[in-house]
């Protein structure tokens, strides 16, 4: 579902239309109550690259328009519609960005495990699945304990790009070495709670049923891709013009 | 000896990748539903020995082991793990270390799971154990979510269902404030009373081990060197205290009255023995409820003059996912000043302390360090002035040699070569780690970690030291090095801001208390006067230091309520009996 809107969101290029779609998705947000200040955050980080992206994008392509701004060395030329490409080049990327957001922040990791047993994936995969999911919030809060722990000690993580790299990549070892003594410590505490990797058998807590509106929101999410599809393909609508 | 039981025969062991043994012939057996404490210093084996206790060595941990270990009749060596883990559960020092899962349902079901227990049974099992720890309704939650009693609990429960004859808690306090550490108490306490588990417990503080335990026992370098009742154990408290064991308040008090030939009967170990004790003493000696004066305060000498080093107005905190953590703080910190920040866990503590080196920024109102606005200075500036001690050494080393690691500071001072050495030495010295310089920072183990953390630090010579809960504080030995040091740091005019859940340490060094409750300061006293202010501290969840309870117990023979240390509680009976006589 969240791949069929994602994808809903990338194929809409036609402006109007990929700002009601971002519209609506950001009704979703606030129905989801993801905090505001973690959005701005969000929104902030993704700006620059975006505007790298959008930017590297637009000086090295042509969009004919009804002013020219200005004309590089390398042919391309800056119109009003490269600007409109811009934005739409956005919206598109806030969209899909604020659909997996939503995802992220209303589905449990938990669900996604039982989701993945539920299509009768080996125990060891599914388990290898909730594994990383908590590796991840491990890592992260760990690379965040150190640098705050260099930022303590007068260590700045400003400069040139290859300064900042050089300084994020004296992290690897001691984060590594956290990584490793986290490790041994959940596989001490799953072999303390019978956890093997041998076939024994095993049974689970957490049964997996579809209701109606899973099945409501699966057929209108993927009506919607099909629709979208053949409106942009088939039809060449809600392409940027 | 057979039924809920552990029996430890001669048992030596030592890790793959050590020389030294660090078991050495335990012997050691625990009945069935005993209690038994373990004790000890950093490093002396205590971790291992629970390994030992639940099977994990020597079939999880590589090395070379010795002996014998029955747990229920069966010698883990003949057995596989998962058939000793049905028979012995262990919690881990850190609960979050434990967690395998990404809900309270799941992480209880995981190991009913593992072993195929029916859907029934295991929903029967689940409630209960969730029932017995005291958190049902938080199926759902993330385990990571919950507070800090609430994850031990929850760690707890997941072994409990298993319902296994032995429990091993590897410090179960520990990192934990006043009120989560009452949360899990009682709930050992009720599992020894109501299913009668034998559990055998390590933790530092005694005060609470002695509440539970019906056997202790003193590990130090992989030996068991005295053993007993809490009530006989702590007959020997002289020679303990050199063995780097805290003594129990109350019990110090005891040993003080002894040695000066006012008390002749045993050493009282828990608060109702030594109300007993004093009461005997100063019988006689009484003041009707109705008479009974305000809380009587020592006379206050301090004077401390009016220089501000840190000043906040008006700081408030919000984290990006939205959680208030400071709200409205008003705070000055004069020079030279030693402050306690206390709280609950979650109180805020922690967000304040970063907010001094501009670690973070206050989402509102400002805080002026040395007269710079930390919003407008960079970390980098603000380090020369203030130096942070982490919670966790683990989380403050990142460098390869002890050398690199101490210098590491004071080459982004920009310092000369010659100067870094100089302060690099003088560091280590301080903490008496010179001999380590040239070990790998990585290689080295507990204590060493602290003092080379706290070392990298020092070196920095800030004029403002916070200490953030240090788990220094929890060994006996490191927690007296540090705390002279911070002491002597004070002495020469550094303020010293010291966060920890020990009021022990608090009563002892600290002159002043700032207690914060949900983001806000709600108490900002002299740390005397705190004390004699039961209301607010219970109110913020604090439990006075031991000795300190026991003079408010005694307040109606007159005792002052803020008695805040062992000394002064020995004056007061001193002072008492003078009067009767």
């Amino acid at each position: 579902m969240v791949v069929c809107l994602g994808a809903v969101a990338f194929m809409i290029e036609y402006i109007y239309a990929s700002l009601v779609l971002l519209a609506l998705v950001c009704v979703g947000l606030a129905l989801a109550r993801i905090p505001g200040l973690f959005l701005k955050r969000i929104i902030v980080a993704m700006s620059g690259l975006l505007l790298i992206a959008a930017l590297s994008h637009a000086f090295f392509s042509q969009v004919p328009g009804r002013f020219t701004f200005f004309t590089l060395p390398w042919g391309s030329y800056f119109t009003e519609r490269t600007l409109l490409f811009i934005v739409t080049f956005y919206s598109r990327f806030l969209t899909a960005s604020f659909i997996s957001l939503i995802f992220l922040c209303t589905t449990r990791e938990a669900d996604v495990v039982v989701a993945l047993r539920f299509l009768r994936l080996p125990y060891v995969v599914c388990f290898a699945a909730a594994f990383i999911l908590r590796l991840i919030s491990i890592l992260i809060d760990a690379w965040w304990t150190l640098v705050e722990a260099q930022r303590a000690r007068g260590m700045e993580f400003s400069g040139s790009l290859r300064e900042r790299l050089k300084r994020l990549s004296e992290l690897a070892s001691p984060l590594l070495a956290i990584m490793f003594t986290k490790i041994g410590e959940v596989d001490l505490a799953l072999q303390g709670r019978g956890f093997t990797l041998q076939a024994v058998p095993r049974t689970q807590v957490r049964h997996l049923r579809w209701n109606i509106c899973d099945y409501v929101f699966l057929a209108s999410t993927s009506a919607l891709f099909i629709i979208v599809a053949i409106v942009r393909y088939a039809y060449d609508y809600l392409s940027f013009r | 000896m057979s039924g809920k039981t552990v029996v430890i025969e001669d048992l030596w062991w030592r890790y793959e990748d050590g020389e030294e043994w660090v078991l050495r012939g335990i012997d050691l057996k625990v009945g069935e539903r005993e209690v038994v404490g373990v004790i000890g210093p950093n490093g002396a084996g205590k971790t291992t020995l629970c390994l030992a206790m639940t099977g994990l060595i020597p079939h999880a941990v590589t090395g070379e082991m010795k002996g014998s270990v029955y747990i229920a009749g069966v010698d883990t060596r003949k057995v596989t793990l998962r058939e000793i883990v049905r028979r012995a559960g262990m919690l881990f020092q850190n609960p979050e270390s434990q967690f395998v899962t990404m809900s309270v349902l799941d992480e209880v079901a995981f190991g009913l799971e593992n072993f195929g227990y029916s859907y029934n049974e295991m929903w029967n099992r689940i409630r209960w154990a969730l029932k017995v720890v005291g958190l049902p309704g938080y199926d759902e939650k993330h385990p990571l979510a919950l507070s800090s009693g609430q994850k031990q609990r929850l760690a707890l429960s997941s072994i409990l269902a298993l319902r296994p004859d032995v429990l091993v808690l590897d410090e179960p306090l520990s990192n934990l404030d006043g009120p989560s550490q009452e949360e899990v108490f009682s709930t050992i306490q009720n599992l020894k009373e109501t299913l009668g588990t034998t559990t055998v417990i390590v933790e530092h503080n005694t005060e609470e081990l002695v509440r539970l335990a019906d056997r202790l026992v003193l590990l130090k370098d992989g030996e068991i060197i005295h053993t007993g009742a809490p009530q006989r154990f702590f007959q020997e408290a002289d020679s303990l205290a050199g063995n780097d064991v805290w003594i129990p308040q109350v019990t110090e008090l005891g040993y003080r009255l002894s040695e000066s030939g006012l008390w002749e009967e045993a050493l009282p170990v828990t608060l109702e023995a030594a109300q007993d004790m004093i009461g005997s003493l100063v019988a006689g000696k009484s003041q009707p409820a109705s008479t009974l004066p305000k809380p009587q305060l020592f006379a206050e000498t301090l004077q401390m003059p009016r220089d501000p080093v840190i000043e906040i107005r008006h700081l408030s905190y919000t984290y990006p996912d939205g959680t208030e953590a400071l709200c409205d703080i008003n705070l000055i910190i004069n020079r030279g000043e030693y402050v306690a920040l206390l709280g609950q866990n979650g109180s805020g503590k922690t967000t304040l302390a970063k907010h001094f080196l501009g670690l973070l920024k206050p989402t509102s109102g400002q805080i002026m360090v040395d007269g710079s606005n930390t919003r407008q200075v960079s970390t980098k500036e603000l380090v020369s002035r203030v130096g942070y001690v982490f919670q966790n050494p683990d989380h403050q080393l990142f460098c390869g040699t002890v050398e690199e690691e101490v210098a590491y500071g004071l080459r982004n001072l920009g310092l000369s070569p010659e100067d870094v050495k100089m302060r690099m030495h003088e560091a280590l010295v301080a903490v008496e780690t010179s001999h380590l310089r040239q070990m790998m920072v990585f290689s080295l183990r507990g204590a060493a970690r602290q003092r080379i953390a706290l070392a990298s630090v020092l070196a920095m010579q800030p004029d403002i030291l916070i200490v953030d809960e240090p788990s220094a504080c929890q060994e006996k030995r490191l927690s007296d090095l540090l705390m002279r040091l911070l002491r002597d740091l004070n002495a020469s005019g550094k303020s010293i801001i010291l966060a920890t859940h020990n009021m022990r340490l608090v009563a002892e060094n600290a002159t002043r208390v700032v207690v914060l409750d949900g983001g806000r300061i709600v108490l900002d006293a002299l740390t005397r006067v705190a004390f004699a202010e039961a209301e607010h501290m219970e109110r913020a969840g604090l439990k006075p230091p031991q000795i300190t309870q026991l003079a408010q117990r005694l307040a109606d023979r007159g005792c002052p309520l803020n008695v805040s240390t062992v000394d002064e509680a020995f004056d007061w009976v001193n002072q008492a009996r003078g009067e009767l006589i």
